[in-house]
């Protein structure tokens, strides 16, 4: 239980076993591997070595196009990623060898590319057809005119179409033209809210003075290029070109949908290169120097033996030593012992923080009997910690989720069943669905009017104010935080005494204790003298690292301010209270606003499971987020405040990390060989 | 409370803080619930996949409401219907102190659900930048929930305190 012991390694090796010993190391999934770039921009070491060459680039180009194909065939063959169905299915188990066939790969780069071409197509189609739906729209508005649109007139007759804003009056324009003008007519042929459309005929000789006569309403001239025939042929036409075009896209898509069962072999092919990928993406940390490569890195002590059998199957130098003082070596937690998998689901809690520094800490033991107990205490109901351990126990049980995911379910056990060992001591199930449902359905109340059945309460009901419930709760929940800080006090001693520092170990702690002992003396025995004492002692001791009697007074002084700070962390744990008595409030007003229409005959009881069924769904999730979140603050701001140093880097070792079929070892690992 | 002596008793002041409390606090819902629907709706606009988590960001604000509620109701249908029976009507003092008994999920309610409704907004750019860190979203939404969650103790702590004359 504890921060895996790092050692740093160096690597010299032959260039043209490089990918392979990579390949084995990826397998391992142990060996964090340095960026050398720095040390190839130095000018003292650039000459002697380079970059290497890789094949990142070309990789990342063939996974993100099978990528675009997977999201095109979601996009257009209805092929989505069920986020239940994920939760409760397996993934495919194969080894990285099975994954990474090369033939399986090329097959599936093809189909990639097919695919692609296929919805690139379906786009510009889509594309096209707007622009052609845009054309026909232009010439509706002439539909009525049975003039082809590129009709040029004749000697004595010319023709022109074009339009009016709508605010001008069309009457009137075709009134002047005939009375003012020699000889031109102007016919309507449509009007929208904002254009009149017109057709102007007129004698070539009086062009000028019918031009200038339409002028004046705003009339301009419309050019109809490349069009033959009337509107309406053309509208035909385009509504033919329409029909084929919207056909060609049906046929696109479902012919895409023939590929949707290769959408597995797709993810894998995907996952296949997000791992050549992660290969590659190390291959660009080393350094290349003529034949040889150098790579420099981070290993957890323990695989250091399975590392060197590796390497011995090469040419090598390597050389590996335990941190030196200023290199700041990466962050692994890992527990072992029968609680190993409780307390690594932790990580997720401390995660979402910062990683210890490497010299300080693992947190996760430390804040897993309080997270747990915190979390059941603002949950407390039986019926929601049963749901809530049912679901995490099924998804771990299923699909085997990993990484965060795979903590997060885990620890979704533990807090459950802690959340059903605090209903059962403040007797919630569903809230007090029970005395509810026994009221309203079985008339189960005394003469008065209080439920007979009623769900045991093993300790207290915190929403009992007649019995001092709340009180009684809000007391409780700040003895459980002033454990938490007093064993964050006694942690820090610990590491202070394990570091070398025994006097200022005690100094730090010892005195506050004291005081603490001071406060509870006063109010219970009574007799300001005890808390006089208990401050005295703090001015004494807590300046003890400054130099000089002064200066150590007045820090002693100064430190007296952390009295607020202890007391602010004592009432925040009031928040255990808070938020258990308000989820179980919540639940009960749903239950009461239930039972309410429930005398109605047959419509009341569905009417009850349905503000049942909806009131207490939302309950359950909205209360996991705010648990969830108020548990871990307990740890962040008043336990961690007491001995947590951080952040550390977390150790982000050359592995295999995939995201549809889970890696599995079946003798070809080196580890094994 | 001698200036409040032409209220004939204490049932229109405690209807008043009841109403107070679910309407404020829903005010203040609305308008959380409200930011964060309109900074969401960028974002989805170009990416849907992210609308569960988005829409999760958008209800934590609309808990406030549901406060407000829940004090609404415990103070017209449990408390003022047991002192109308017990005692035969409400007093004025009785009245006075629903009334004030209201006014902190009110107050911290409305108020709240607005801070919190500009930190899940904002919380929405960063489920936009940095998918993986939707987590911290939530935690910085949760921490402003807290007072809202104390002051909706306080009120039903206080509603439960008042007892017949």
């Amino acid at each position: 239980m504890a921060i895996v012991r790092m050692k740093r390694l160096r690597i010299l090796a032959l260039e043209k076993d490089r990918s392979q010993l990579l390949d084995l190391l990826q397998r391992l999934g142990c060996v964090q591997i340095e960026s050398q770039s720095a040390k190839i921009g130095d000018p003292e070491w650039g000459g002697l070595m380079g970059r290497s060459e890789t094949a990142l680039e070309e990789t990342k180009a063939k996974a993100s196009a099978v990528k675009n194909a997977l999201e095109a065939l979601s996009k257009y063959a209805g092929i989505k990623e069920s986020m239940v169905k994920k939760l409760f299915t397996a993934r495919p188990e194969m080894t990285l060898t099975e994954l990474q066939k090369e033939n399986f790969l090329s097959e599936m780069q093809t189909g990639a590319e097919e695919i692609i071409e296929r919805s690139r197509r379906i786009t510009e189609l889509s594309a096209e057809r707007g622009r052609t739906e845009a054309r026909l729209a232009a010439f509706l508005p002439w539909r009525e005119l049975d003039v082809p649109l590129d009709y040029q007139g004749s000697k004595v007759l010319s023709f022109c179409p074009g339009i009016c804003p709508a605010a001008a009056d069309t009457g009137e324009l075709q009134r002047i033209l005939r009375e003012e003008s020699s000889a031109a007519e102007a016919f309507l042929v449509s009007k929208t809210d904002t254009e009149s459309y017109i057709a102007v005929l007129y004698h070539p000789g009086a062009e000028e003075e019918t031009m200038n006569l339409l002028k004046s309403f705003g009339f301009s001239r419309m050019d109809f290029k490349d069009v033959s025939g009337t509107a309406d042929q053309n509208i035909d036409l385009l509504r033919v070109k329409l029909r084929e075009m919207e056909e060609e896209q049906e046929a696109a898509k479902a012919g895409l949908a023939d590929y949707a069962p290769r959408v597995n072999d797709l993810r894998q092919a995907l996952d296949a290169l997000t791992v050549k990928i992660q290969r590659e993406e190390a291959a660009e940390r080393v350094a290349v120097c003529g034949s040889a490569f150098y790579l420099e890195g981070w290993a957890p002590e323990k695989v250091i033996p399975a590392l060197e059998k590796i390497l011995s199957r090469y040419e090598y130098a390597y050389e590996s030593h335990a941190p030196e003082p200023g290199e700041e070596p990466p962050v692994l937690l890992q527990s072992s012992g029968r609680l190993k998998k409780m307390v690594e689901s932790l990580s997720m809690v401390t995660g979402m923080y910062a990683l210890p520094k490497y010299d300080n800490i693992d947190p996760n033991p430390l804040i897993a009997p309080f997270y747990i107990l915190f979390f059941g205490m603002m949950y407390a109901d039986v019926a929601y910690g049963l749901i809530l351990a049912a679901l995490g126990f099924l998804v771990t049980r299923k699909s085997h989720p990993k990484g965060m995911m795979g903590q997060a379910f885990r620890l979704m056990q533990y807090c459950g069943l802690s959340a059903v060992f605090f209903g059962f001591l403040f007797g919630g199930f569903f809230s007090d669905i029970v005395s509810v449902v026994g009221q309203t359905f079985f008339g189960a109340s005394d003469a008065a009017g209080n439920p007979t059945w009623v769900f045991p309460t093993l300790w207290i009901n915190p929403m009992d104010s007649e019995n001092n419930g709340p009180m009684t709760v809000l007391v409780f929940s700040m003895v459980l935080g002033a454990i938490q800080i007093v064993a964050g006090m006694i942690i820090k001693m610990v590491i202070m005494i394990r570091d070398g520092h025994p006097v200022a170990a005690v100094l730090e702690v010892v005195p506050w204790w004291c005081f603490f002992v001071s406060i509870a003396l006063t109010m219970l025995v009574g007799g300001a003298h005890w808390i006089v004492g208990g401050l005295v002692l703090l001015v004494l001791t807590q300046g003890y690292a400054k130099k000089g009697i002064v200066k150590k007074l007045f820090g002693g002084v100064t430190k007296l301010y952390d009295i607020t700070s202890y007391l602010s962390d004592v009432l925040s744990y009031s928040r255990l209270m808070a938020l258990g008595l308000a989820g179980g409030v919540i639940g009960s007003v749903f239950n009461k606003l239930g039972a309410m229409p429930a005398t109605i005959p047959v419509a009341g009881p569905v009417i009850f499971l349905i503000i049942f069924i909806a009131g207490h769904s939302f309950n359950f999730a909205i209360n996991i987020i705010g648990t969830y979140v108020h548990a871990a603050r307990l740890q962040y701001i008043e336990y961690f405040s007491k001995f947590y140093d951080s952040p550390g880097e977390p150790f982000k070792p050359l592995q295999a990390a995939t995201k549809y079929v889970d890696i599995v070892e079946r003798g070809d690992t080196p580890q094994k060989a | 409370m001698e200036f409040l002596g032409f209220l004939n008793s204490g049932w229109i002041l405690a209807m008043l803080g009841a109403s107070l409390a679910v309407g404020l606090a829903c005010v203040g819902s609305a308008k959380g619930t409200g930011l964060v629907g309109e900074a969401a709706s960028g974002l989805i606009s170009e990416d849907n996949s992210k609308f569960g988590s988005l829409l999760v960001l958008q209800v934590i604000p609309g808990t406030q409401g549901l406060y407000g509620f829940v004090v609404w109701f415990v103070a017209t249908l449990m408390k003022i219907p047991q002192l109308q029976e017990q005692s035969g009507g409400i007093t004025l003092d009785q009245g006075a102190a629903i009334f004030a008994a209201c006014l902190p999920i009110a107050i911290a309610g409305m108020l709240s659900a607005i801070a919190q409704g500009r930190v899940a907004a904002a919380g929405v750019s960063i489920i936009a930048k940095k998918p993986e860190a939707q987590g911290n979203s939530f935690v910085m939404c949760i921490v402003v929930e807290f007072y809202a969650i104390i002051s909706f103790l306080a009120s039903l702590l206080m509603l439960f305190s008042i007892n017949p004359a």
